[in-house]
């Protein structure tokens, strides 16, 4: 993106919602902004950007990030060793390089306390400040390591000016603006809410090369050679992501029969279990692909929608504003974009036995879904026909980790939104508190732990959350009333209304809730006479 | 070759010192605009060298100081790269 053309995408940018962020770096920013505000434009967005006064990235680090502030750092060697600043000359008495490291990884701790921001790292030519040659060009190899642990990305060197840098403060070369703009743009978009859960894949031409319903299963090319290479690369990558809990989905124009036929066929790294759901029909993909999103639950801005076919991408694009889109690649070179692109959006710090098991519990929501039309006593006999087995477990000792993942993972049926670390609930139980579960089975399989409820030694449920894949069963009505046996009959809630948690403001709604100024209370033997069949609904095994 | 210059150069011009229409920017110089401070100067450098890949060196730049000098920095930079 040169000046000028950065200029024009201003101009014919016809407005969007504003996308506000910290930029933080150390040099002038005021040569990147036009670059950003265009990048901003090419994807829908009005960036607004706060930048630092030239030359204080060290000191804001030593101020606490501001709450609502989205952040994005822009970060140079000298950010991360002061001696490594050009306009400085050469120190005079060199520290060792284990030094120089660990202020580097000093300093990269400290901006990863704010908010674990993302980075971007442009690798410049470093001074040789240390008297071995070698390891002063160490120091280069050890600094990028330092930000690429941290997933922050790494720009060439090429994208500095020293001459710049000496004449103005700016050390950015002016040809790296437009792609130093479209990064820190994608990063601080991918810094949003909600990572992805489900990947929908298009088939034809991207899960295989050719087209089934043209050149049948035996014209395709999916295997490790030929043609088939970046498609074969491709399906292991899903593969990978499967197993690391997202959610795999097809949608493609075809008969169901012949769209499946290829993933059956020997060879195909991919087989049609390895999908939550295949969507063969000849509707639009936007139609489909929303239809998914209401049978599993989930909300579209974390879905990716991967499709060689642009016009196919415009199309969903623009139904469903929400998803984001992913071009398959033309050729192999393009190949490395697009998976580092996905592999970012579905990023995962730890997985979980759950995480593991998700595509198998998404298949049974789908497979045991209240159809659109049945209410009341439809819905109960619906519900009882599904054999559902609720086991309840008192967790305030032993393993509780699956409890507080869900706990600081659920948005929707959530009583507060609240957060809380492992070592609060340890204490909350060390104070008499308890730590109640329940796991969910029917005839279609398990659910797994479906439900957490963390009861303060004062008998205030302090966290109630539900995971959606099991709303409409009554659960949380069950539960209450199995737990009113072991509560004060008047039961106060820390009840927070948060921008996601409209499910469980449904359920509040339940006369036997009361509001009151600092939370919710919950008169328990009138709620408990109200839904004891909900209770009938479920074979329960508790303590 | 020269015109097709120019007219980038009045649009660079134009949005770096954010002119007003009535503004001929082929009139400005760095001693007579308010808006041609260090920091415009260093917007219209980027600017320059984004629009025409080219690189500024110091030299240039400080001989810079007018829509006439970045005309003649330009078409000289753009020469000795084709040579």
């Amino acid at each position: 993106m040169k000046f000028l053309e950065a200029r024009r995408i201003l101009a014919s940018f016809e407005g969007g919602p504003p996308l506000d962020f910290l930029l933080g770096m150390s040099g002038q920013p005021e040569p990147l902004l036009p670059f950003l505000q265009a990048a901003a434009a090419e994807r829908g967005f009005e960036a607004r950007v706060r930048t630092l006064p030239f030359n204080t990235l060290t000191q804001t680090l030593h101020v606490p990030p501001e709450d609502d502030e989205t952040e994005v750092f822009l970060l140079f060697p000298w950010d991360l060793l002061p001696e490594l600043d050009w306009r400085s000359g050469f120190p005079e008495a060199p520290r060792s390089l284990h030094e120089l490291l660990e202020d580097a990884r000093a300093v990269m701790e400290r901006i990863r306390s704010r908010k674990r921001p993302p980075l971007l790292y442009v690798a410049s030519p470093i001074p040789e400040v240390l008297p071995n040659h070698h390891a002063s060009r160490a120091i280069d190899h050890h600094l990028r390591a330092i930000v690429e642990e941290v997933g922050g990305d790494v720009f060439p060197g090429d994208a500095v000016s020293l001459e710049s840098l000496f004449r103005s403060g700016s050390p950015l070369a002016s040809s790296a603006l437009g792609s130093l703009a479209r990064g820190i743009i994608t990063a601080v978009l991918e810094r949003r809410p909600s990572s992805g859960k489900v990947l929908v894949t298009d088939f034809d031409n991207t899960l295989w090369h050719g087209v089934v319903g043209e050149d049948g299963v035996d014209g395709l090319h999916f295997s490790a050679s030929g043609l088939g290479f970046i498609h074969f690369v491709y399906q292991t990558f899903i593969k990978r992501l499967k197993r690391a809990g997202v959610l795999i989905a097809g949608v493609t124009k075809n008969d169901p029969d012949l769209a499946t036929a290829p993933l059956e066929a020997e060879g195909s790294v991919l087989v049609p279990n390895d999908f939550v759901s295949i969507l063969a029909s000849y509707n639009a993909k936007s139609s489909q692909i929303e239809e998914l999103a209401r049978q599993l639950n989930l909300g579209l801005d974390s879905f990716v929608f991967v499709d060689d076919n642009p016009v196919e991408l415009a199309e969903v694009g623009k139904v469903l504003p929400d998803i984001r889109l992913v071009q398959f690649p033309r050729d192999a070179a393009e190949l490395p974009r697009m998976i580092s692109e996905l592999s970012r959006f579905f990023h995962r710090e730890e997985l979980s036995d759950e995480d593991r098991e998700r595509t198998e519990l998404y298949r049974r929501r789908v497979a045991g879904l209240v159809p659109k039309d049945v209410r009341g006593a439809d819905l109960k006999d619906f519900l009882k026909g599904l054999e559902m087995r609720l086991t309840v477990r008192d967790r305030s000792e032993g393993d509780r980790q699956r409890a507080v993942q869900l706990i600081n993972k659920t948005n929707q049926f959530n009583l507060n939104g609240i957060r809380v670390p492992d070592d609060e609930v340890e204490t909350l139980l060390a104070d008499g508190g308890r730590l109640f579960t329940a796991s969910l089975s029917d005839r279609h399989g398990s659910h797994g732990e479906i439900l957490s409820c963390l009861v303060d030694g004062d008998g205030t449920i302090r966290s109630l959350v539900m995971s959606c894949r099991v709303f409409q069963r009554r659960v949380e009505y069950a539960f209450l009333v199995w737990l009113s046996d072991r509560l004060p009959s008047r039961t106060r809630l820390a009840y927070v209304e948060t921008e996601r948690n409209e499910p469980l403001r449904r359920f509040l709604r339940d006369p036997a809730f009361a509001a009151e100024d600092d939370g919710v209370t919950l008169d328990l033997e009138a709620f408990a006479r109200a839904h004891r069949d909900d209770l009938a609904l479920f074979d329960i095994e508790s303590p | 070759m020269p015109m097709e210059i120019e007219s980038r150069l009045i649009e660079i011009f134009s949005a770096v010192f954010e002119l007003p229409a009535e503004v001929d920017p082929r009139s400005l110089d760095r001693q007579s605009s308010e808006r041609w401070d260090s920091l415009g100067h260093t917007s219209l450098v980027t600017a320059l060298e984004s629009e025409f890949e080219i690189s500024i060196g110091t030299a240039d730049s400080l001989e810079l100081d007018s829509f006439d000098s970045a005309m003649m920095i330009v078409e000289e930079l753009l020469t000795e790269r084709q040579g």
